[in-house]
């Protein structure tokens, strides 16, 4: 199974360029989408559900354009949307084979589904409550479990994880690399550990334009060896981060444990111990430097 | 992500809540599981369009539009089919203007587009529910008024086709409104006001040429005089037919507004 996208682009009617140029090809498994807020992820998003309509490029699933064939791909499509609603008065075993039958399943099949999917997201038990009982956690992996009910070949799934609490985070996280065995699954985070944890590529956006595309341990590469972890007094922290790229602090007592990045793969801090990478890293350190590119561009200008 | 305090489609039910669950283990029992999903499926839908304030608006529609029957000792069939055509149109109008609305506002919209493939799918899983009840619901009152006032049956027949031809019109024409402005109860008054105005139009135009045609809202028994049986047969005929062109108009225009979905997820 095999989605290609194209050179798509999208520019909203107000004149905003929210994605340019993306091209990305992806097989069965699980693929993560980077960005800040903003970065053009959700659209990128919406255009491959066909909420939205690219204003350039194709999109094409085993080499047919999705747009012209918008009925058999919405067939193996499953989306979770960043925002969506339920019906909460419906039971959760309800809700699944009312959505189960707008997609045309029905009678023993559908029921089946419905049990498998209730099942696979650890809902089985709470079948027959009602929706608008359920936590956080439990209404995102029922969101799941009705993307799932059609059996999708393709999942796109926006930011899924935001508002879980560790634990269902890590399971969920585990239930997404299990489903990526069997189908192609898109997903959009903010956490980057979902993405450095489930997938085995990803795709970096900012200001609607990609910047990479790849494994992760690749893009870990831009960091590799400038990562550093020094341990300071907590009184001489201010003057420090403020002269270094400082990605992570760990307080105890008056002492203070500090990540830091360099420019070059050495430090002349003295103390500083080389550690090893993490995709965190990686995404600050670039997201940083893109910042900054941006700040010296508008100074310019002006 | 959606929390409970978020907004969530509004559900609604007329069976008191501890009625229920019984109802529904008995009736699971004697279906079939492909019959007993339609049935879950009408339930839905069903609870979906009445919520408390239109079950209200319902309820309190029929008990004005007969007591206006009433008070004014309607005696003729034209008074007759004059109420049983009004109360049908607001009818049709109070079961579709949050049709679609509920579904945007719930943040459901999404599920129905991604999960059914076609937009006439998506439509006619809409529309079929509402129109079920837009027939269902004025039955009794035609039945009512034909005793009442010695209507012959096929006299009646007739006032109810034309008057549910209309008010298939008038629900089209409520659903594309809504598809405008985005707010139920706004969209219920401007389509109130259309079809009143277009029913007002219709009725006291009489200078206009091949008004029988045309005549979107027509009494069946007031063609033109003069005519034998089989001439104001194909007046009927062509009348209705232009109408459910029209209703064909709308309907390709609510399907071209369902198409823009971004103006619907956004």
């Amino acid at each position: 199974m095999r989605l290609e996208i194209h050179q798509l682009s999208k520019v909203y009617q107000d004149g905003k360029v929210a994605l340019r140029d993306f091209n990305l090809a992806l097989d069965d498994g699980v693929f993560g989408l980077l960005g800040p807020n903003g970065a053009g992820k959700s659209t990128l998003l919406e255009i491959l559900a066909l909420g939205l309509m690219p204003t350039a490029g194709t999109i094409r699933w085993e080499g047919r354009d999705v747009h012209q064939h918008p009925t058999a791909y919405r067939r193996i499509l499953g989306y979770l949307p960043q925002t969506y609603g339920f019906y909460d008065e419906l039971k959760a075993q309800t809700l699944l084979e009312y959505i189960g039958k707008l997609f045309g399943l029905h009678g023993r099949a559908l029921r089946a589904r419905v049990d498998e999917c209730l099942e696979r997201v650890n809902l089985g038990e709470v079948r027959r409550r009602k929706v608008k009982t359920f936590s956080g956690g439990m209404r995102q992996r029922l969101a799941i479990a009705q993307a799932l009910v059609s059996a999708p070949k393709l999942l796109i799934i926006d930011e899924p994880t935001t508002g879980l609490d560790p634990g269902e985070r890590v399971a969920f996280r585990n239930m997404i690399f299990d489903l990526g065995r069997s189908c192609v699954i898109l997903l959009s985070t903010h956490i980057v550990k979902d993405v450095e944890f489930s997938c085995h590529g990803m795709a970096l956006l900012f200001g609607g334009r990609q910047h990479f595309c790849g494994e992760p341990l690749r893009f870990m590469d831009t960091v590799r060896g400038r990562v550093f972890e020094v341990e300071l007094p907590f009184s001489q922290f201010d003057g420090f981060a403020a002269a270094h790229h400082v990605v992570a602090i760990h307080e105890h007592g008056d002492r203070v444990n500090v990540r830091f990045i360099t420019p070059e793969p050495s430090s002349d801090v003295p103390g500083a111990l080389l550690q090893r990478v993490n995709l965190e890293d990686a995404y600050v350190d670039f997201i940083r430097a893109r910042q900054r590119e941006e700040e010296q561009a508008f100074g310019q200008a002006v | 992500m959606a929390k409970p305090s978020e907004p969530t489609a509004q559900m609604s039910s007329i069976i008191p809540r501890a009625l229920v669950p019984k109802l529904g283990r008995l009736i699971e029992r004697h279906l079939s599981l492909r019959r007993w999903d339609a049935l879950n499926q009408f339930w839905i839908g069903t609870r979906l369009i009445f919520s408390r304030a239109i079950l209200l608006l319902v309820a309190a529609l029929f008990v004005f539009f007969s007591w206006i029957a009433l008070v004014r000792n309607s005696v003729t069939e034209n008074d007759a089919f004059g109420i049983l055509s009004v109360q049908t149109v607001i009818l049709a109008v109070l079961l579709n203007m949050n049709l679609w609305e509920i579904e945007r506002e719930g943040r459901t919209f999404e599920l129905l587009i991604m999960r059914i493939p076609s937009l006439n799918r998506l439509i006619w899983f809409k529309l079929r529910i509402s129109l079920f009840w837009l027939v269902f619901l004025p039955i009794p009152f035609f039945a009512a008024f034909a005793w009442f006032f010695s209507i012959p049956f096929f006299h009646i027949l007739l006032y109810f086709v034309f008057t549910l031809s209309y008010a298939l019109l008038v629900c089209l024409v409520t659903c594309v409104v809504a598809s405008f402005v985005h707010h139920g109860l706004t969209s219920g008054i401007v389509t109130f006001v259309l079809s009143a105005f277009a029913m007002a139009f219709f009725k006291e135009a009489h200078g206009l040429p091949y008004r029988d045609y045309y005549s979107l809202y027509k009494h069946p028994f007031e063609f033109a005089t003069g005519l034998s049986t089989a001439q104001t047969a194909w007046r009927m005929i062509v009348n209705r037919c232009f109408l459910l062109l029209v209703a064909a108009g709308f309907y390709a225009w609510l399907r071209r507004r369902l198409g823009k979905t971004e103006k619907w997820i956004r």
